[in-house]
């Protein structure tokens, strides 16, 4: 039986991978290289993000998962669009509602399972 | 379902989850070998009919892991409250009243008490050193409680001392995990976990297995002392704060409401779903109900865990100090929590080793102060649990992890600057009130110095077994399979303390 590390998988580290600043941070600037590098529509910045975090391609479920995500998010932001601006701070270049939605769903694509799992 | 065919049907699927780790490209590399070697071992001992007796018939439900079940029994306590004194307080200066030793004071240790033991510190022949507090008889038990405690002297006829529990650990990380995990080493599941696992908790909004600590440091065994080993990981304490935030990082980030936190946990979960249908791996629902549990405890815990809205009367009573972080807010947090339907809370107050090798590490001011911190605070928990109707079903335990020698402690040969006692692991006293445990009762004695047990002898295994009888298990029946084995909290050994259960 080889030495194991006991694993971690509590309420608390859910809430610093969602919450923390540093991953919010992260989750900004992924977000901007998903809509500058991932192409024009947003199931394609999507599925490049997954790629770049995976190294394989998202499967369809959940990238129907992660677009409804961003949809949601979207109508939220478009709706108050001083969240999306609070969402956005740090940064002052790009302050629309739609790249807050995806700080949104980058924010979920690193909370994923195979994510923060080391595989 | 009989429970053999319960077990038939746990075997199988168990030996499917080995099988398919053994296949999945996370497991592969890692586990084959043992996987492989596992699913036929266990497929033998099943045909010949081994381990049927001793697996537990709980199954673990790993979309609901935390519902609340019933045990095998009715159990008299739903909940534990462990108040852990880490670095171990001497016995001789609160519980154990040895006048004998009193006469024994300053002179040299007999070669009789030295000869073949091993001490983490004493070398060469140590001084003999008296109880340096004042004893009294208290409550019609007339139990011996000495002046370090005055509050709690009030409470002596709630609670059973184990005058003679010993241990064969005598550092304090070992000792520790020995206490509360059944081995000295790393990897075993804590007792909350086992609690958590077999009885669920009876409040979803908030972790079933809370750690709270003071006293400025950690226990020295670390976290591993309220982790799950192997048991599934979503029975891992959760350790909150006492100060600021309950736990970290509870806010959602600026500019995402509320609504879009939940909508973005429910596309989280959803999209880890997936990943299950899969993979299989059962860590992975664990992590989907940990990150529900994540998303509940940012509404519940806030309000559970704020101990500002309480009444004055019962800040005073325990004589908590809002807004710092120590002993006395934890221990009225415990009671919020068990009151709310958490099954298990587990403090660490930290600074209890009394060396004499420094005057906050001696009997006569460190330990005096140790003492004022939680004896107001722990005779309140009683007092309240009480008043609520809640000690019945409350257990409530306090100890450390060993003792200390009835010798002054003489580091390397050299006596130390201030009264201090080494670890000693053949006797110490623990107690237990609550929980169906008797009121003011005794059970084990130690000699006249309070050296060695004379009767009632009990060990580790004996209150880990006593604790899960309390709350409705026979800890030999009581056993997860891990590595082709049935293993328990208990290991090979334990006895219930049937003399202190009412």
């Amino acid at each position: 039986m080889q030495p194991e590390e006991d694993r971690t998988n509590t309420p608390l580290q859910a809430l610093v991978t969602l919450n923390d600043a540093v991953y919010i941070d992260i989750a900004r600037y992924f977000a901007l290289r998903m809509k500058k590098n991932g192409g024009k529509d947003v199931n394609n910045q999507i599925a490049q993000g997954y790629q770049w975090l995976m190294y394989k391609s998202i499967p369809d479920t959940k990238l129907k998962i992660l677009g409804n995500l961003y949809r949601t998010a979207l109508n939220d932001y478009k709706k108050h669009p001083d969240q999306a601006r609070q969402l956005l701070g740090g940064q002052q270049t790009d302050l629309h509602p739609e790249t807050a939605a995806l700080v949104v769903v980058a924010n979920a694509m690193l909370n994923l399972d195979e994510a923060v799992t080391k595989n | 379902m009989t429970r053999d065919e319960l077990n038939a049907h746990r075997l199988v699927k168990e030996a499917k989850e080995t099988e398919l780790r053994a296949f999945t490209r996370r497991h592969f590399l890692k586990e084959s070998a043992m996987g492989l070697g596992a699913v036929a071992m266990g497929a033998l001992l099943g045909s010949c009919g081994f381990g049927n007796k001793s697996t537990n018939a709980i199954l673990y439900d790993p979309a609901h892991p935390l519902l609340p079940k019933s045990p095998p029994f009715p159990g008299k306590a739903k909940s534990v409250i462990y108040l852990h004194m880490a670095g171990a307080p001497s016995q001789l200066e609160l519980f154990d009243y040895k006048p004998e030793l009193m006469k024994m004071d300053g002179q040299d240790c007999p070669q009789s008490l030295l000869a073949g033991k091993k001490f983490a510190f004493i070398t060469g022949v140590p001084k003999m050193l008296g109880p340096q507090a004042k004893f009294a008889q208290h409550g019609e038990s007339r139990a011996w409680i000495s002046e370090n405690l005055p509050h709690f002297a009030t409470m002596a006829d709630e609670v059973s001392f184990l005058k003679a529990v010993s241990t064969d650990q005598f550092n304090h990380a070992p000792a520790q995990l020995l206490i509360h995990t059944g081995s000295p080493r790393l990897g075993r599941p804590s007792m909350g976990s086992w609690a958590t696992y077999g009885l669920g908790t009876e409040n979803q909004n908030l972790p079933g297995f809370v750690v709270l600590t003071s006293g400025g440091s950690f226990p020295d065994a670390g976290k591993s002392i309220w982790g799950s080993g192997f048991l599934p990981s979503v029975y891992q304490g959760v350790q909150c704060r006492s100060e600021g935030d309950p736990v970290l990082f509870i806010k959602d980030p600026q500019g995402m409401s509320r609504d879009l936190r939940k909508a973005s946990i429910d596309a989280i979960n959803a999209s880890n779903e997936q990943e299950f249908a899969t993979y299989n791996d059962p860590e992975i629902l664990s992590r989907i109900s940990q990150y529900e549990m994540a998303y509940r405890m940012q509404i519940s815990a806030p309000e559970v865990m704020n101990i500002n809205d309480e009444p004055q009367y019962i800040h005073e009573m325990y004589g908590t100090q809002p807004g710092r972080s120590c002993f006395a807010n934890n221990v009225l947090l415990a009671r919020k929590l068990v009151e709310k339907g958490v099954r298990y809370v587990q403090l660490f107050d930290w600074g209890w080793d009394a060396h004499g090798d420094g005057p906050n590490n001696s009997l006569n001011i460190g330990l005096k102060n140790k003492c004022r911190s939680i004896d107001k605070p722990v005779t309140a928990l009683l007092l309240d649990l009480k008043q609520r109707g809640l000690l019945e079903e409350t257990l409530v335990v306090w100890g450390g992890e060993f003792g200390r020698t009835p010798m002054m402690e003489n580091r390397n040969g050299v006596q130390n600057p201030y009264n201090g006692r080494d670890h000693h692991t053949d006797a110490f006293t623990i107690w237990m009130a609550g929980g169906g445990i008797k009121k003011g009762a005794t059970y084990g004695e130690t000699d006249e110095i309070g050296y060695s047990p004379v009767s009632g002898k009990v060990d580790a295994f004996d209150i880990q077994a006593t604790i899960l009888n309390q709350l409705g298990f026979d800890h030999e029946q009581f056993t997860y399979p891990f590595q082709g084995r049935p293993f328990r909290l208990t290991d090979v050994g334990g006895k219930v303390i049937h003399d202190i259960i009412a």
